[in-house]
């Protein structure tokens, strides 16, 4: 684990299951909290750590799950990537795919999140809508990358840091 | 008659039901995730019915102690929305859902289900109740 004023960041490599997601979750507004003291971005992470996670629950085929968060602050800007990667089986591998393609394939984010909600409403198996709000709620851009038997997401974004500057500024003096 | 709906207590959520004459509210405190989903859905099918059986004009949801909902929760609501949006007009209800703004998931998450169901939802941001 790193955390300075300029950037903070943790790997975690765990076998999650739902009760520890939510732990995470926490852990992660604990701590961003404290160390970037935006909560408007730390909402951001905590959302999306804990939607990518319950992902990597749904899709891994060994319970192995790791999960890095790193925020850096760019001049005026705080940087945020949010990365998973999970071991999942052929069927999972294309079930992840497809998710993802969808999501981020879509030019309008918040038009294809609209259409996943619509549809949620008459879906029996899952909600269908953790990337989608990561991408639309959290407006964190996506990308992924699948190689051999394991997937990578990658969720970042940039946010103005305002507030992490009047706080700095404010302690410093 | 609608029997007494029963609370919630799952693992990070509290969620309790009340039932007045005409009125229905729901109150969330904690968090609601996947472990709490199953009970949540149940919850709010005895919420429906109360507020159908009282002809009740709008049915409160106090958000304002709740820390976190996600997506498979989210849909919950989504759920009972579409639920009221295929009732006949004059049996449609609203949903008030109380939050706190300082929770910026609230304001997000409620904007997206005001999109849904712009009809039916209205979003009050008020302070978070002192404990």
């Amino acid at each position: 684990m790193m955390q300075s004023m300029e950037n903070a960041s943790f790997e975690l490599r765990f076998a999650p299951n739902v009760a520890l997601v939510a732990t995470v979750r926490r852990f992660v507004t604990d701590f961003y909290g404290k160390v970037v003291r935006d909560d408007d971005v730390t909402d951001r992470l905590a959302v999306a750590a804990h939607e990518l996670l319950d992902n990597a629950v749904r899709y891994s085929s060994d319970s192995q799950t790791v999960i890095g968060i790193h925020v850096n602050r760019e001049e005026a800007n705080l940087e945020v990537t949010i990365r998973t990667t999970n071991r999942a089986s052929a069927a999972q591998l294309d079930a992840a795919r497809r998710a993802l393609d969808e999501v981020i394939s879509a030019s309008d984010a918040s038009a294809v999140y609209a259409a996943q909600v619509r549809r949620a409403a008459k879906r029996t198996d899952g909600s269908g809508l953790g990337l989608g709000r990561v991408r639309a709620e959290m407006d964190l851009s996506l990308s992924y990358e699948i190689r051999d038997d394991s997937v990578t997401i990658l969720a970042r974004g940039r946010f103005p840091a305002r507030r992490v500057e009047a706080t700095n500024r404010a302690e410093d003096g | 008659m609608t029997q007494e709906i029963p609370s919630i207590h799952a693992d990070d959520l509290h969620a309790e039901a009340t039932v007045g004459e005409r009125t229905v509210g729901v109150r969330l405190v904690g968090s609601a995730d996947t472990r709490s989903m199953k009970p949540l859905d149940a919850m709010l099918d005895r919420v429906h019915a109360a507020a159908l059986e009282r002809s009740a004009p709008e049915v409160v949801v106090d958000l304002r102690q709740c820390d976190f909902i996600n997506s498979s929760c989210l849909k919950s609501f989504v759920v009972w929305l579409n639920r009221i949006q295929d009732l006949p007009t004059e049996q449609q209800y609203k949903i008030r859902f109380l939050s706190d703004d300082r929770k910026h998931w609230q304001r997000r998450g409620l904007g997206t289900l005001s999109c849904f169901a712009v009809e039916l939802v209205r979003i009050e941001a008020e302070p978070r109740e002192r404990a």
